[in-house]
């Protein structure tokens, strides 16, 4: 009755040791979320499934009820995100006690904090705009507990504050020991992402202000420009020469098998097919095995660009659409299943009545997602292979040079057009056309980072900021319905599938019921009436 | 007064004189025992004179009459009426009344007699537990006393205990709910697969006043399992076999094919789209002509067997020379699969039982105490998690997709309809095997040399439980015919049986207690004392052992069996709280008065109507420190030991971060829930006021119990912490409930002649909590807030009937504000405005319907015996329940492209509001699903639950084979139910209807008595 609970893990022993410390500090990571899976309980789908980009065939899917314009709690990442905020909290209110082998790593750790209560903060106002700062707060049961919401430029400034911090005390380089820890790189790229989302129409009434372009333009050039103590540049594009095969193991290699690009990442253990990360997004039905879940919509393949580097909506592109995957941009073939393609061995058979798509329930729109899939992952197979999502890396912060810049220019620059070029010659794309206008620009990179980051959890962020919604969320998604003729050729048809609700109010989340009723002083986004 | 004895006087010279008057003398004996009975009345009430017995049993009494007829009466005898001759000396011999004879009662640590109790309790006798074919005890007690709620919500076999409410629920969670369960004086897990054979009694302790000795684990009542113990005699020898047939009850059947896929393309073209199936499909599917194309499946029929076999035996021998007394028993218990083709499931049960008690000095009784059994339950490997697999499959897969079987014999379907019949006979198998030791060792010395009265006990009891579960896999393939190739699709892959996992359970428990007691008359004083302190300590697997200890004490006071007291208390506590905090004071004060034992009561001519009759109160505080605590806005529970301390944890691998090259996998450290020191238990304050009372010489018998508490400090999560704290804080004592009843018991017993009797039992209860505090932040709607309403109250909107047109819906308040919400049509649901804004929004949601823990609770037995005949029968019921029904059973093509009888009957123009089952068929159903009242079903019910109909053949016949008594009977079990809910069995709660139904029983059974 008097037995301790025979609890070892107290305060102070937690703290007072460098080996818990560093434990509770490497929890402070697990509040990140690979965004394979994040809408749903089960077996979640990817963010990807409620933009249009794809859509899952799960009623447990949450990115159904996006689509059907049920916002309510969805994605509701509130709590996993101050959890790691006060993770980080706690951690920085105990550095005095905690001993630290050296001040070097004090420094290290310090600035990883720092940097991970940016992300973390950042999540949130991505998502909902401006909410609670908390700063070092660590409240309790008998503190005031309601806190109103702060302005989304004060949540920025309290962001940059933070990176500020970390960029101080990170160092460039980790040792390899220490690989998949946050560096001042990816302290770099964060602040790039945010200043250009500030940046962003979305944010700014829809006029922009070039003063903002230029700050993130700023510091996308600072992650390019970014060199080692030797002075040779940290990052550089996957680049081995073999093009789209460049693009597509760029999401398999790590670090340490030349993987430069990837500026931070979820550092996980390797995978096999039955992990629910895998399984989710490979293809479904003999041969395949998967669950099928992700289905990229026809409104999405259309996006791609032909291998001359026309629209397929520009007449003289060459596109067939009784063809329609005949030369298309390389990473097509990198990124999408279609029918007739081959997957481990397997020819997708995506036709109607064809092996893969006996009904249309089985494949919502004729397609499933490649890219994400090592060919080494086959059904009834125990191989595995690293599968780590990718946060920052080089491509996304050339398109944020690349889009901040030509903001603040009354024509591209030919730092613009090379910016951009980057990232199509790696996979070997051909180089933009000349002589196009500042609209025009904006437009073919709007485009590229569709394309160059597909199902990497930008579009459904970009499409908002860019105030794109409603031209693209809303309304109809297209899948490929194709026909087997008896002579057995094939008829490509598109076809609507799903009617989207998106409207201007769905740019950003709504404040979820379930915290309104919590604290009266949180003001709920316009438009919504929870 | 003078002139009154001089006129006795004057009439007792006179009737001397004349031959006229009589004085009437005799002895009162019991019958039995021949001893001589003190105190018995004896009447006469022509003449309005009367005396009692005095300490010898002698009596004498003058009448003024010859002949004259008294009424002799005795409480716990039998009264007789006895005709009295000229001056005869008379020798009574009364009769124990059968009905008393138990009216010792089984209390916390202890026992008392019935007339001098003045706590609330309820019993049950092995007799009515007997000859039920109930798969398990739980179910055995649902209707037969007041006070107890029964909800059992499944019928698969092994898994089909119900869960117990002891006069409703007055706190949260349905875990803090349970009642404290004592199997022979200690603490004990459950009683559910006890063999009824061994039981004694069941004893239900309701009011604080029998509860407080358990102290800070008493707050939800108490049921006392006592078993069988040994009598002084030769040995009696009871053989009992019973086999029974139990076939499943509502079962919930999907549509037919055919109508099945004319709702299909309803639903479809009513949303502008392609019908899915062809004239052709439909003429197939309607003759039936295309079985494997295009076939109808009937999934329930297709595995439900119509009947399984459960059969029971039991041999127990009871007896005892002067020494020594003994009973021992063996039992067997066993159920075969509910589903066709199934070699896998089953459950045995196998129970031992011995109870010794050995007088080993005149003054030293030793009890030894041994219960073991075996439960071996066989499943299908995907029974391995829950116990609604097979089942819920069978009623929510569509029959219209694939044939059970193909043309070439395989299974058909696909890895999104795999076939059923593969699910039960080849996903491999599920075996659990459990062992259960329970040892108790009693001694008890009586002191009487010492101080007379005084006795020393002490008791140690160990139990040991262990589970050992193994799941052997099997995958096969299933295949999907295409008829245009005449090719087969395989799904999956055949992989043989092979060896899956296994888990080890052990759970230890260690009890020792020690006490006094007291008992002594002084005259017209009784007391009876118990002084006893007890600890145990229980653990599962390596999880920290749960301990608790404490001291219990009863004073028990009456004066002439007029008037009565007690005054309980236990002081004990529990390792759940923080040092300083850990031991509660649980006192609790009754009191009772026996009116009828008052010599002006006994005068008066109420006496003649009302032969007993007992107020008594009681008032007390008890405990419950069962460590759960409620999330009310998740509706969840979850383990709170130990919150008292700010914890850290290690993350588990799934949370692990992984660093450098390689698997270097760092195992987080993270804080724990935000540690409350000041946690402590749940409080409950129980008022009861009973009555008591007997008419017409016990001929019926009336108890009524009020009952009020008043329950504090329900563990509750904080509901006001916002998402941007970060952290969870751990619960607080918060929550208060209010719980209020009343319970009445009516009991007619008759015995018209030597061979006819009968009796008829009725019990109701009703009890009604409401909730006064569970945190609900202020930021909710004052209508919504759970405070106010009772536990579970559903917060819905309320449905005012289906949009008659376009007109209507236009005219009415928009619903386009409920979430998702875009599309409203004709034959939708119409719902109420109720903060009547115009706008159909969350702020219309309201608490609405009962809970799920029913209200009312009744049941009604009748019983009768003629000559070798016996008959009885129970009808048992429960009322003001509500239960949600969502996802298949509620809506169409939900889950699994299925659909219900219900849905047939769909809202269209013509059927308009008041045909229409269902609303319309469009495909869209955010309007409908939005959570209205709609969903909830009225859970009343009355159930002829039991009839049991035996006959006992002459002993003049059996005795010349040397038998005493052969009963033979015919017993059913849930044999008709009358509920409001046309398709699913009232009790099955469960959401989404996915349990398999309560099981109707048939059962033979032979008793023999040697």
């Amino acid at each position: 009755m008097e037995r301790a609970p025979g609890l070892n893990l107290d305060e102070s022993t937690v703290f007072g040791n460098f080996e818990t410390a560093y434990r509770f500090h490497a929890d402070i990571y697990t509040s990140l979320q690979k965004g394979y899976n994040v809408l749903g309980s089960f077996e979640p789908a990817p963010i990807a499934c409620a933009t249009d980009e794809a859509d899952s065939r799960m009623g447990w899917h949450t990115s159904n009820s996006f689509n059907m314009g049920m916002y309510d709690g969805v994605d509701n990442q509130i709590a996993r995100n101050y959890e790691g905020i006060r993770k980080a909290n706690v951690f920085l209110s105990k550095v005095d006690i905690i001993p630290f082998p050296s001040p070097g790593v004090k420094n290290r750790m310090i600035g990883e904090v720092y940097f991970l209560r940016a992300f973390y903060f950042h999540e949130l106002i991505k998502r909902y705009g401006g909410m609670p700062i908390l700063n070092d707060k660590l409240l309790y049961p008998n503190d005031n507990l309601l806190l109103p919401r702060n302005s989304y430029k004060e949540c920025v400034d309290a962001v940059l504050s933070d990176l500020k911090q970390a960029i101080q005390f990170l160092p460039v380089v980790m040792s390899e020991s220490e690989q998949g820890r946050v560096t001042r790189g990816a302290a770099m790229a964060l602040k790039s992402r945010v200043l250009l989302y500030a940046a962003s129409p979305l944010w700014n009434n829809e006029i922009t202000n070039p003063d903002k372009w230029l700050l993130a333009a700023r510091a996308a050039k600072e992650v390019l420009d970014l060199t080692d103590s030797v002075g040779n540049k940290v990052f550089s594009l996957y680049n081995t020469g073999n093009k789209a095969k460049d693009y597509e193991q760029l999401f398999f290699k790590r670090p340490e098998e030349g993987n430069r690009e990837v500026i931070f990442w979820y550092n996980a253990s390797p995978v096999s097919f039955s992990n629910i990360e895998i399984r989710v997004w490979a293809p479904a039905g003999e041969g395949f095995g998967g669950t099928g879940a992700v289905a990229p919509t026809q409104n999405f393949v259309n996006l791609f660009e032909m291998a001359n580097g026309k629209l397929i909506t520009d007449p003289t592109s060459g596109y067939d659409p009784q063809n329609p995957y005949l030369n298309r941009d390389p990473r097509f073939y990198k990124i999408i299943i279609y029918n007739g393609s081959v997957w481990q061995g397997t020819t997708a058979q995506l036709y109607l009545g064809g092996k893969h798509r006996l009904t249309k329930e089985k494949c919502v729109s004729g397609y499933y997602v490649r890219k994400y899939l090592p060919e080494a992952l086959a059904e009834n197979s125990s191989s595995t292979s690293y599968h780590n999502w990718i946060y920052f890396r080089l491509a996304e912060i050339y398109l944020n040079y690349a889009e901040a810049l030509n903001e603040t220019l009354s024509s591209p620059s030919a730092e613009v057009y090379d910016a951009v070029n980057a990232i199509r010659n790696r996979s070997g794309m051909p180089v933009l056309t000349t002589n196009l206008t500042q609209d025009q620009m904006r437009e073919r990179i709007k485009n590229e980072r569709a394309i160059e980051l597909c199902f990497e959890e930008h579009r459904w962020w970009d499409v908002r900021r860019w105030l794109d919604g409603v031209k693209q969320f809303n309304g109809s998604m297209y899948e490929m319905e194709i026909t087997k003729r008896d002579d057995g050729s094939m008829v490509y048809n598109e076809v609507p599938f799903e009617e989207r609700i998106f409207t201007g109010k769905m740019n950003l989340y709504p404040i979820p019921l379930s915290e309104l009723q919590k604290n009266s002083l949180l003001v709920q986004n316009p438009g919504w009436s929870y | 007064m003078k002139k009154h004895i001089i006129l006795y006087l004057f009439l007792f010279i006179g009737s001397a004189l004349f031959g006229q008057k009589s004085t009437v003398a005799g002895i009162v004996v019991d019958s039995k025992t021949g001893e001589p009975l003190m105190g018995v009345s004896i009447y006469n009430s022509k003449e309005k004179a009367g005396t009692i017995t005095d300490i010898n049993g002698n009596f004498s009494l003058s009448l003024k009459g010859q002949a004259a007829d008294l009424n002799i009466s005795y409480i716990g005898y039998k009264s007789m009426v006895v005709p009295v001759k000229e001056n005869k000396t008379l020798s009574v011999k009364l009769e124990e009344n059968q009905q008393n004879l138990d009216e010792v009662v089984v209390i916390g640590y202890g026992t008392q007699k019935k007339e001098t109790m003045v706590g609330a309790v309820s019993s049950i006798k092995s007799k009515s537990l007997l000859t039920v074919p109930a798969s398990n005890l739980t179910q055995s007690i649902a209707g037969k006393v007041s006070g107890v709620a029964v909800v059992q919500s499944s019928g698969e076999i092994g898994r089909d205990e119900a869960a117990i409410y002891i006069r409703g629920k007055a706190t949260f969670s349905d875990e803090n709910a349970k009642p404290l369960i004592i199997v022979d004086g200690i603490i004990r897990e459950g009683f559910a697969q006890i063999d009824p054979n061994e039981i004694e009694t069941i004893n239900i302790l309701k009011d604080a006043s029998a509860t407080a000795v358990y102290g800070v684990k008493g707050a939800n009542g108490v049921v006392i399992v006592t078993t069988k113990r040994g009598i002084t005699g030769k040995p009696q020898i009871s053989v009992t076999t019973q086999v029974a047939s139990n076939f499943p009850m509502r079962l919930h059947r999907a549509l037919d094919s055919y109508h099945s896929v004319l709702l299909k393309n309803e639903v479809l073209n009513n949303a502008g789209s392609q019908p899915e199936y062809t004239a052709s499909d439909l003429m197939k599917y309607r003759t039936n002509v295309s079985p494997y194309t295009h076939p109808d499946v009937d999934w329930i029929d297709e595995i439900m067997k119509p009947y399984s076999i459960q059969q029971q035996y039991n041999v127990n021998v009871r007896g005892g020379t002067k020494t020594v007394r003994y009973f021992i028993s063996g039992g067997f218990f066993n159920q075969d699969s509910p589903f066709k083709g199934d070699k896998i499931t089953k459950f045995d049960r196998y129970n031992f039982r011995s109870n010794l008690d050995i007088d080993i000095t005149k003054n030293l009784l030793a009890s030894i105490n041994l219960g073991a059994r075996i439960e071996d339950r066989n499943y299908p490997a995907s029974m391995q998690y829950n116990t609604w697999e097979i089942y819920h499959a069978a009623y929510a897969r569509s029959g219209r997709k694939y044939p059970a079987y193909n043309m070439d014999g395989s299974y058909a379907g696909d890895t999104d309809f795999p076939n059923i019949h593969a699910t039960i006979e080849d996903s491999g198998v599920f075996e659990e095997n459990k062992n259960t030791l329970e040892v108790g060792i009693n001694l008890q010395y009586k002191l009487d040399k010492l101080i007379r009265g005084l006795s020393v006990k002490g008791q140690v009891a160990y139990d040991d439980d262990s589970k050992h579960g193994k799941v052997y896999n099997k995958n096969v393939a299933v295949y999907q015919y295409q008829y245009a190739t005449d090719t087969y699709i395989q799904n999956g892959q055949d992989r043989p049986l092979r060896w899956g996992w296994e888990y080890v359970d052990n759970f230890r428990k260690t009890y020792v207690e020690t006490g006094l007691t007291y008992q002594r008359e002084f005259g017209k004083h009784n007391v009876n004392v118990l002084l006893l302190g007890n600890r145990m300590i229980s653990g599962f697997n390596t999880e920290l052992p749960y301990a608790s200890q404490g001291v219990v004490g009863r004073f028990v006071y009456g004066y002439a069996s007029k008037y009565l007291a007690e005054f309980n208390v236990g002081y004990n506590g529990s390792e759940n709280f923080a040092k300083g905090r850990r031991y509660g004071l649980f006192p609790a004060f009754a009191t009772g008065w026996v009116l009828s034992n008052e010599k002006f009561f006994k005068e008066s001519s109420l006496y003649k109507i009302i032969n007993n009759l007992k107020l008594r109160a009681s008032l007390g505080w008890v405990g419950n420190d069962r460590a759960w605590s409620y999330d009310p806005v998740s509706r969840t529970t979850s383990t709170a030991r130990f919150i008292y301390l700010q914890q850290y944890e290690y993350a588990t691998s799934d949370n692990s971060y992984m660093f450098g090259v390689g698997d270097n996998i760092v195992n987080g450290i993270r804080q724990g829930l935000i540690a409350n020191p000041g946690v402590s238990w749940e409080t409950s304050r129980k008022l009861n006021i009973g009555i008591e009372s007997s008419f017409f010489n016990s001929l019926i018998n009336l108890n009524v119990d009020y009952f009020h508490e008043l329950r504090t400090n329900i563990l509750t999560s904080l509901q006001a912490v916002p998402g941007y704290i970060g952290t969870t804080f751990s619960p607080a004592n918060i929550g208060e409930v209010m719980n209020q009843g009343f319970e009445v018991e009516l009991t007619h017993n008759y015995e018209v002649n030597k061979d006819f009797s009968y009796n008829i039992k009725g019990n109701f209860s009703f009890a009604r909590n409401k909730i006064i505090n569970m945190g609900t932040s202020n930021s909710v709607l004052p209508y919504q807030r759970a405070e106010g309403y009772s536990i579970d109250t559903p917060l819905k909107l309320v449905t005012i009937g289906y949009f008659q047109d376009y007109k209507d819906i236009e005219n009415s308040p928009s619903q386009l504000a409920l979430d998702g919400n875009s599309d409203v049509r004709p034959g939708d649901l119409k719902y109420k405005d109720v903060n009547q804004d115009g706008v159909i929004d969350h702020n219309d949601f309201i608490r609405t319907g009962y809970p799920t823990v029913p209200e009312i609770q009744y049941g009604i037995n009748f019983g009768a015996s003629y000559k070798g005949f016996d008959f009885s029968v129970m009808f048992q019921g429960t009322a003001n329940v509500s239960f949600d029904k969502n996802w298949e059973i509620m809506w169409a093509f939900s889950n699994g492209d299925n659909v219900y009888p219900q849905h047939w009957y769909y809202w269209t123009p013509e059927t308009g509001n008041s045909k229409a089952q269902y609303t319309e068929l469009y495909g869209k159903y955010q309007n409908n699903e939005a959570g209205a009242d709609y969903t909830l079903s009225d859970g009343r019910y009355i159930r002829l639950k039991n009839l049991d109909f035996g006959y006992t053949l002459p002993q003049k016949f059996t005795e010349k084979i040397g038998i005493k008594i052969i009963r033979v009977y015919v017993s059913g079990l849930n044999l008709f139910t009358w509920s409001k809910e046309p398709y699913l069995d009232p009790d099955n709660r469960n959401n989404r209807g996915g349990y398999m139904p309560p099981m109707k029983s048939f059962n033979f059974g032979a008793n023999i008595n040697f």
